[in-house]
């Protein structure tokens, strides 16, 4: 099967997934106890038959749970996510406002963590089970070990409180808080607009949130890189290299690492999982106006258009991820298509 | 001669030897929490509230006055059980569910194993944080997010166990021989993954443990006033200058999980048989 | 292996410059923008730290207790109250008024001249359109303006407003944001109407005012930041502060942290530890204001639901069991029990000292009298991780937890997330629960929604038939215009609801506030909360 042919195929299977997807969220949504109607509207209007009724209509929660969801699905495939019962807000201009947040963020916790996983990854298994392996395995099982939010909430202690080398909170300092977004990115924002001195501080804001969200990520790419590197240098064909004389760290570097990305490739799909789902116990304590935060919030106040909105957008972004790690994995590897 | 055995693992391993180390002392620091607890873990004494740590209090106080290192040992018995009981359903449903899907084959296995795909597109603590928050806060509440999230690597490697031993040649002559499929694939298969099965429980268990905690600190998890880290450390958010409250039961959910994952680490090196090999 | 040293050397010294690029003297130093720069010299602004519950800056949708001090300076109202009064309304667009013989029509002439920030002028068709609306579209506030039953407009700048019923309170009323007058005509043009179906002008009500305010509302983006820009052309005020930046940070303790190292200027979430940690710090000031805010332990009454509980002996039992002095230690700021459901500040509020106060011998001996000398179990309603005005629902319901259990009673907390509880409170599922209740306006009036029959009286599934003598009292109070007859009718209700009201009313906070020493003329009343209007800085 041709390269063309595995993406289409892994495109419908997408599809259908994510149609799954969509279904469990509403019915997870839908086994909430209490009643998100009664909840969320005012105190004296709930005593207001005609509020409550006109409530109902336009949830569409007079009707039966099948029929809800295609009407979710209908207006799903039309943009329209429905509004979000906190912030009275369409979800999908919150979604649209908390998303770039988000994947800035995880986008430089992911060059951190594939940066430091290789680097701790090649130094592990070329000094493999001397001292300083053990000590680099210890920092990476650390790295996935590590309660995010509790580190989230000492570095931001350690850093900005006592040291003061990191920024309080938020994306941008308050200085800066008039420029208006158009992208919603801000660093594409700040760029376009010539204002450096925003994207630095963008940056500035960012980097204490992305080296907490980038630990466990780290430390799952280090173990992989360190065994598939292993893998890879006892096979035969290095072994001839090695035996012709070559230097050892050309070795490595030529023949071994290329070939260990491929695995790396595979487990960083995974824990980009890992790196989203922590956006939502590391954005509230940086204050981080994201998706990961606007995840929990909905989801602690029962918000259900907004929960099912975060939840798929959240699952379509994690799955996309790993479609392309996978197309990428093709090209690279041909073996694998079948 | 066994001193020597353990000295050589030490050396060769030493992470292995302290994950182990630690998970001892946390099991034991469970069992007998009653017993080294200075304090109740629920005994509150206000004049002591936001008590630095001292000789009296080791790990300090927290807002109700409530001894904090009283409470880190108590929360040994809600984190680490749960924990547990969340890989062995996990383990037990996914088990069986791959197996049955591995079995079947055919449209089954495509529809069985799609259920398994969709749960698997969402991060973990996305998903069981809405089932959690769907459900109401409960420890069982809690761990029964995490299944959901849980069970389906477990039945993707079974079904994977399954499917390379349902074409190998003993068992097609088994077969043919007159015993039943499955029942030559039950004795065949169980053995076979008990071992890729246990270094998945052990690398997982820390990670189960994360995740509970983490539902802790969202306020999805174990109802107060009950010691359970991932609430403790949400408690010292609102007054983390009191960094204590929020210090120690962080500590001990990164050393549990900790050393779960050393021990995890250790179990995968020594069966996989590729890094078997010396170089 | 140098080579990886070198590299990972190479590596860390990027990520150093990265974050070294955002120290935050280079930000200062090198802000380049001249403008912005210059510009930034002259304006003052001021930028607080606060974790609102906001999320709609439309007068007919907003109810949400932060937004009252935003809407009082982007909206003008007919009358309002001035610093910390909330007795005597006084004359803001209306000039003055009338109100007619049988207290059912109020008139009012209008101050002429008065431009919106659209430049348009104010007239009583605005006033008439926006109240309309305010009623019609159903939003949480639209019951405060439920009574009014037509508005007319003889000419321009008078505006008579007639009531279905008397009400003594509707002046107060009238101070609230749901009365901010609109321009009917730009809502119009930007999709508004009058009715709730075809409304559309409410997103665009979230993002810019339309009022004739001391502020324009610049920028809103909602969980992150809001930004009020002065208008310098209103009619009657000039605020000293240019620009007010609300910067959404949601921990006490990280708005503490941006207190003391000037990220923010001001901090309204602080709990009462972080009041005295920052009691030290010669850079800060400590703001202390009432509130109008109680908290109680709430009993059901319906015998069925409450058990034990339901019973008036038991009720008295748990009402001497709490350790009122703990409680409001806990409560921090000089909180203080006040005698029952009128908190201190409204008329009528009979004093706290003469209240209850903690009895263990006669707790137990009162559950004795009623049967249960060993106690009994029972579940109660908590909201976790909520904390309004400074009290910590969770902190109070372990708190209460423990002085239950010193007369037997085991108290199960059940946590439940907002919605899920606020639906158990207000059907009255509740065993028992820890309520609180800010009033949704300043009048004494409020709180008879606490007496049998009424909205929180029935929560506990106190009808009016358990008890109708206490519930007649409610309805004279209700009408009665002389301020000291009725509040002779509030005394009573106060003292027969201590006696035999399912609740155990333990705490009225005081919320304490600190900002930086440079702010000056910081006004904070538990009506509005801060006076934008009046904040100056050094």
């Amino acid at each position: 099967m041709g390269l063309f042919q595995y993406t289409v195929r892994r495109i419908l299977f997408l599809i259908m997934v994510l149609i799954g997807v969509t279904i469990a969220a509403f019915i997870i949504s839908n086994t909430v106890p209490g009643d998100p109607l009664v909840a969320n509207l005012g105190q004296t209007a709930m005593s207001d038959p005609e509020i409550v009724e006109r409530y109902e209509r336009r949830w569409g929660l007079d009707r039966s749970l099948p029929e809800q969801y295609l009407i979710y699905m209908s207006n799903l495939l039309q943009g329209d996510m429905g509004t979000s019962i906190r912030s009275q807000r369409p979800v999908i201009d919150d979604l649209k406002q908390y998303f770039p947040a988000t994947f800035e963020l995880a986008t430089l916790a992911t060059l951190l963590s594939i940066i430091f996983g290789l680097i701790f990854g090649i130094i592990s298994a070329v000094k493999r089970n001397k001292l300083i392996d053990h000590f680099v395995r210890a920092i990476s099982v650390t790295g996935i070990s590590m309660p995010a939010f509790w580190l989230a909430l000492m570095s931001l202690y350690l850093f900005y409180f006592l040291l003061d080398i990191a920024p309080g909170s938020g994306r941008l300092s308050a200085d800066f808080s008039g420029f208006s977004l158009q992208t919603g990115f801000l660093i594409i924002d700040s760029i376009s607009a010539g204002r450096f001195d925003i994207l630095k501080n963008a940056l500035y804001h960012m980097i204490l949130p992305a080296l907490v969200l980038a630990g466990a990520t780290m430390g799952i790419i280090t173990r992989t890189v360190r065994s598939s590197l292993l893998d890879v240098m006892s096979q035969d064909y290095l072994r001839t290299a090695r035996a012709k004389g070559l230097n050892e760290t050309v070795v490595i570097m030529k023949h071994a690492l290329l070939n260990a990305l491929i695995p790396t490739l595979t487990i960083f799909g995974l824990s980009y999982g890992n790196l989203l789902g922590g956006t939502v116990l590391v954005e509230s304590i940086f204050d981080y106006p994201g998706l990961g935060w606007y995840a929990y919030i909905s989801a602690t106040t029962l918000d259900f258009p907004a929960i099912m909105g975060a939840t798929i957008l959240i699952a379509l972004v994690y799955s996309v991820m790993n479609l392309l790690v996978d197309v990428t994995y093709g090209i690279i590897d041909p073996r694998v298509r079948y | 001669m066994k001193q020597s055995g353990i000295y050589k693992l030490a050396k060769k391993n030493p992470l292995a030897v302290i994950g182990i180390v630690t998970c001892v002392i946390w099991l034991i620091a469970a069992i007998i929490a009653p017993l080294i607890a200075p304090y109740g873990p629920f005994t509150q004494d206000l004049p002591m509230r936001y008590d630095s740590p001292s000789t009296e209090h080791i790990m300090g106080t927290d807002h109700l006055g409530r001894d904090v290192f009283s409470r880190v040992i108590w929360g040994a018995r809600i984190s680490i059980p749960a924990g547990v009981i969340v890989i062995v359903i996990s383990t037990l449903f996914g088990g069986l569910y791959g197996a049955i899907a591995g079995y079947m084959g055919k449209l089954t296995d495509e529809a069985m194993m799609r259920v398994a795909d969709v749960v698997m597109s969402f991060p973990p603590i996305i998903l069981a944080m809405a089932i959690a928050a769907a459900l109401g806060p409960s420890i069982m509440n809690a761990v029964f997010a995490i299944v959901i999230v849980w069970w389906p690597r477990y039945a993707r490697m079974m079904r994977g166990l399954v499917l390379s031993t349902k074409e190998a040649e003993y068992v097609s002559s088994a077969v043919a021989l007159g015993e039943k499929k499955a029942y030559v694939l039950l004795k065949t298969i169980v053995p076979n993954c008990v071992a890729p099965l246990l270094v998945m429980a052990s690398v997982d268990l820390g990670n189960a443990i994360l995740i509970f905690s983490g539902l802790g600190f969202l306020g999805l998890g174990v109802a107060p006033p009950a010691a359970e880290w991932g609430v403790m450390v949400a408690q010292g958010v609102a007054i983390f200058q009191y960094w204590w409250i929020s210090f120690f039961p962080g500590v001990a959910i990164l050393t549990v999980a900790m050393g779960f994952n050393f021990i995890g680490d250790a179990f995968r090196d020594m069966l996989d048989p590729r890094l078997r090999r010396q170089i | 292996m140098k080579k990886y040293f070198a590299l990972l050397v190479a590596i860390s010294f990027i990520f150093i410059l990265a974050v070294g690029c955002g120290d935050p003297e280079d930000i200062d130093t090198e802000a380049p923008d001249q403008e912005a720069e210059t510009e930034e010299v002259e304006d003052k602004q001021v930028v607080m730290g606060i974790n609102p519950e906001y999320n709609t800056f439309d007068p007919a949708h907003a109810y949400e207790k932060s937004a009252t001090m935003i809407m009082k300076v982007l909206y003008d109202n007919l009358v309002t109250f001035e610093g910390e009064d909330t007795v005597t309304p006084r004359p803001m667009v209306a000039e003055s008024w009338e109100i007619s013989e049988d207290n059912k029509t109020y008139t009012f002439d209008l101050q002429e001249g008065i431009e919106f920030t659209t430049g348009n002028t104010l007239t009583a068709e605005d006033v008439k359109w926006s109240f309309e609306r305010a009623r019609d579209l159903k939003g949480n506030p639209s019951f405060l303006a439920e009574n009014i039953k037509e508005i007319e407009t003889p000419d321009d700048y008078q505006v008579v407003i007639t009531l279905h019923e008397v009400d003594p309170s509707f002046l107060s009323k009238l101070t609230q944001s749901v009365f901010g007058i609109l321009d009917s005509q730009v809502v119009q043009e930007q999709g508004g109407t009058q009715d709730d179906e075809t409304d559309d002008a409410k997103s665009w009500l979230d993002n810019h005012s339309a009022g004739s305010g001391s502020y324009i509302l610049d920028k809103f983006v909602p969980n992150d930041e809001l930004i009020l820009v002065k208008n310098d052309d209103h009619w009657a005020t000039q605020p000293e502060i240019d620009r007010v930046v609300f910067r959404h940070v949601s921990e006490p303790s990280t708005q503490m942290m941006m207190l003391q190292k000037g990220d923010i200027d001001f901090a309204f979430d602080l709990d009462s530890e972080q009041i005295e940690m920052l009691k030290g710090d010669e850079n800060v000031e400590i703001l202390n204001s009432n509130t109008f805010s109680i908290f109680w332990f709430h009993m059901n009454m319906d015998p069925e639901i409450g058990g034990p509980v339901s019973e008036p002996k038991v009720q008295q039992a748990i009402r001497y069991a709490l350790d009122y002095d703990g409680l409001t230690d806990l409560a921090g700021n000089d909180a203080f029990t006040p005698y029952s459901i009128m908190p201190v500040g409204f008329l009528g509020a009979l004093d706290p000292e003469d209240g209850i106060e903690q009895d263990v011998e006669k707790a137990k001996q009162l559950l004795e009298e009623a049967g249960y000398p060993d106690g009994f179990e029972i579940e109660t309603g908590v909201i976790p991780g909520m904390a309004p005005d400074g009290v910590s629902f969770m902190t109070m319901a372990e708190k209460i937890q423990a002085d239950l259990a010193q007369v037997n009673i085991t108290m199960n907390i059940s946590q439940e997330e907002v919605s899920i509880y606020l639906e158990k409170y207000r059907s009255g599922e509740h065993q028992t629960n820890v309520s609180m209740w800010g009033p949704d306006f300043p009048d004494a009036l409020n709180q008879l929604a606490f007496l049998p029959g009424q909205t929180v009286g029935l929560r506990a599934n106190w009808t009016e038939e358990m008890n109708p003598e206490l519930a007649e009292l409610g309805h004279q109070a209700r009408t009665e215009v002389d301020d000291e007859a009725r509040k002779e009718l509030l005394e009573e209700i106060q003292r027969q609801v201590l006696e035999t009201g399912p609740y155990a009313v333990f705490v009225q906070p005081v919320r304490a506030l600190a900002h930086s020493n440079d702010l000056t003329h910081v006004l904070y009343t538990p009506a509005f909360q801060l006076d934008i209007l009046t904040l100056d800085r050094q």
